[in-house]
């Protein structure tokens, strides 16, 4: 893990108002994530993982405390700025991949592209260099409903990095996938972190995803505890350690 | 110029607004082809609701321009002109009108007995006021093919009029072929006729046929149809007479019957010229002319006369039907257009319920709240505009060159042409209804808090 964070989150907490009264679903939470760490979040439904996750992504708010990426106060941003941003800093993964079903693999894969200054060929270069990494250079033209589960996920994955984003944000992306397509998922993840050098937050029930991760917290009760106990496991380490790591239109552009 | 604006305002808004929709639509798919192409996918998403929103809006924008096109050339018609200004001169107290055939020894332009103040007039502007060519007379006759059966099936109107006055008086007949003109001028009892009005009789060209006047009494014509009048929509019933034969028509029925005219109301001589028609420069000059026939009273006492402009005549005909137009107008076809908007931003908002979540994942992506504004709207625009401009091209290519105009008879109009105009009403339509209707739906989908939409999904 390198020194230098690349997530900060200060004092954060949120609350929720529901039928009048005050939900706090985050209490004064701290988090701090090194560039190219891997942090498995972990914890029981309602916990407030994924509104944690949201807030991380710029997607909320938060009632209170600072939330930085790098030199970017996302917490401070406006909605359009942030969207911006987004764009080119946060990956985001999904449970249920929300693949948009009017678009093929590649046009779902393009699709954060279009937000970006890039000529038309650049921009198939990205496309095709990340659905290349997932895998599925054969799939171009499928659409949502023509694909499995775990080749859904896969162009969510693509779709996720195309942008070559510096974080990597996962809301339990093995969870509604069969154990062996979740397994081919979580090496996927892991070649993005040590192939492409990615800082990844995982939110996760699943103990073979967590089991994956570099660093384990848990949320419980609005607040992050550090798992001391989790040590990654050596089967994974070998596993996620490629000779070196692809030459893509990913890599270059974050060369 | 000025005037042309102020008749065409919402014409010219209409057009604008097709251009500058258009033009957008371009710049958009040469500048971002891709969410071009995201919009139409967008819209191949229930390929059904599609189909039926278009289809409403094609139903929508042919009914509105069907309605507008009766209200439009009316307006046209009866909007007083500032330059080449019509002035049609009837009977003052009587309708229909029937003067006197030697009320034109009068107002002849070439007549030795031309009124002494019309003469002055020519002096003082250096040239005639109107000429034989801006000067025309129409006696309407109407008979039947079938002296026992008298229906719309054998029934024939005709004007009666000078067959050189045709081609510079008869509004949309300034390009009739010449041949036409100097056929019926070759034959006394030749006759035009619209090509509805052929079909109905089933008559031929160089066809003989007889007709008994419907409303001269006894009145017999023996009538050769030598040729067919040019499908400009408003004649298509009617047809032209020679209006020497039309004279004659009455001698024959005096020497046959052997009765002095007197004696018969009907067809007496100075009850057979309806109207005068002439046509001058400009308001000053109909205003001088208008004097001038007002002060010789003396030598049209026999009927008194009115003059006015044709405009104001078609106005006055139209009277009683004017609070049905301007309920048309001000109520049918804002509640149309109102109806309209219901179903693009009813169709619309289901559309955008059913997408929360990706509209929602498009946010996360990077994508701003206005670009998802614009995202919707251009959906709607491009498929309400298509269909706007599908359906105004169609009903103006259907009604004007399938079924000759629309049949709506009033005033002078048999039928009524879609004008070119239309073919930016339909875009324009389509534009309108797709901004109202599309905005509310378009603001909620910029609305869409990712949060939520994700807490309710997992």
């Amino acid at each position: 893990m390198s020194s230098q964070p690349i997530l900060r989150v200060r004092d954060v907490h949120k609350t929720f108002t529901r039928g009048g009264e005050a939900i706090e679903v985050l209490k004064n939470l701290n988090l701090v994530v090194g560039d190219g760490e891997y942090l498995g979040i972990m914890g029981p439904s309602g916990s407030g993982k994924t509104t944690l996750l949201n807030l991380i992504a710029g997607l909320d708010k938060p009632s209170g405390g600072e939330v930085w990426i790098g030199q970017s106060p996302v917490s401070a941003m406006s909605e359009a700025d942030l969207a911006q941003w987004r764009t080119r800093h946060i990956g985001f993964i999904f449970q249920f991949y929300h693949l948009l079903p009017v678009l093929t693999a590649y046009e779902n894969v393009e699709l954060p592209l279009l937000l970006l200054p890039m000529s038309a060929a650049e921009r198939k270069r990205q496309v095709l260099t990340a659905l290349d990494l997932v895998s599925l250079s054969h799939r171009l033209t499928h659409r949502p409903g023509q694909l499995s589960g775990g080749q859904q996920q896969r162009v969510g994955i693509a779709r996720a990095i195309v942008t070559d984003p510096v974080l990597i944000v996962a809301d339990e992306p093995t969870g509604d996938l069969d154990a062996k397509s979740a397994e081919e998922i979580l090496n996927l993840m892991d070649e993005l972190h040590v192939g492409l050098k990615k800082t990844i937050l995982l939110v996760t029930h699943d103990p073979r995803a967590a089991a994956r991760c570099h660093r384990l917290v848990h949320l419980e009760k609005g607040q992050l505890l550090e798992d001391t106990s989790h040590t990654r496991s050596d089967a994974f380490q070998r596993k996620s350690t490629p000779a070196a790591p692809p030459e893509t239109a990913i890599q270059d552009k974050a060369k | 110029m000025l005037e042309f604006i102020g008749n065409n305002v919402i014409n010219l808004i209409a057009l604008a607004l097709s251009v500058l929709v258009a033009l957008a639509g371009l710049v958009y798919l040469a500048l971002r082809p891709r969410f071009f192409w995201l919009a139409v996918k967008n819209l191949w998403r229930n390929p059904l609701r599609t189909a039926l929103i278009s289809f409403a809006t094609m139903v929508l924008v042919v009914v509105v321009t069907l309605i507008w096109t009766i209200i439009y050339s009316l307006s046209l018609s009866t909007q007083a002109k500032s330059e080449n200004l019509k002035i049609i001169i009837t009977e003052k107290y009587q309708l229909p009108s029937r003067m006197p055939f030697n009320f034109i020894n009068y107002l002849d332009p070439d007549s030795p007995q031309l009124l002494e103040g019309i003469r002055k007039l020519n002096a003082k502007y250096g040239e005639p006021i109107y000429t034989k060519k801006d000067f025309m007379t129409w006696s309407f006759f109407g008979g039947s093919t079938d002296i026992k059966k008298k229906d719309l099936k054998n029934f024939a109107f005709f004007f009666c009029m000078e067959a050189d006055s045709i081609r510079s008086m008869m509004d949309d007949l300034e390009d009739i072929d010449e041949d036409l003109i100097r056929k019926l001028k070759e034959n006394d009892n030749g006759v035009l006729l619209g090509g509805e009005r052929i079909k109905t009789l089933k008559l031929q060209i160089g066809d003989n046929f007889e007709l008994d006047s419907m409303n001269f009494k006894d009145i017999k014509m023996k009538l050769k149809l030598v040729g067919k009048i040019p499908d400009v929509g408003r004649y298509n019933q009617a047809g032209i007479m020679n209006v020497e034969y039309f004279k004659k028509a009455f001698d024959k029925y005096k020497s046959d019957v052997g009765k002095n005219l007197t004696d018969h109301p009907d067809v007496s001589p100075d009850r057979r010229l309806n109207l005068i028609w002439i046509r001058v420069k400009n308001q000053e000059r109909f205003n001088e002319l208008a004097k001038v026939i007002d002060e010789s009273g003396v030598f049209f006492s026999e009927r008194p006369i009115k003059v006015e402009t044709g405009s104001s005549a078609i106005a006055s005909f139209i009277e009683p039907y004017q609070d049905i137009l301007t309920g048309v107008k001000l109520l049918l076809v804002p509640a149309i257009l109102l109806i309209m908007t219901l179903v693009v931003s009813i169709a619309i908002s289901i559309s955008v319920r059913e997408r929360r979540t990706e509209l929602a994942v498009m946010k996360v992506l990077g994508f701003k709240p206005m670009q998802i504004l614009y995202l919707v709207m251009a959906e709607s625009l491009f498929l309400a505009v298509m269909s706007g401009f599908v359906a105004g091209f169609g009903v103006f290519a259907i009604v004007n060159w399938g079924f000759k105009g629309v049949s709506f008879p009033i005033a002078f109009f048999p039928a009524f042409l879609i004008p070119s105009w239309a073919l930016a009403w339909g875009p324009a339509m389509g534009c309108l209804t797709a901004l109202m209707g599309s905005v509310l739906p378009a603001w909620n989908a910029r609305n869409v808090k990712v949060s939520e939409v994700f807490a309710k999904v997992a």
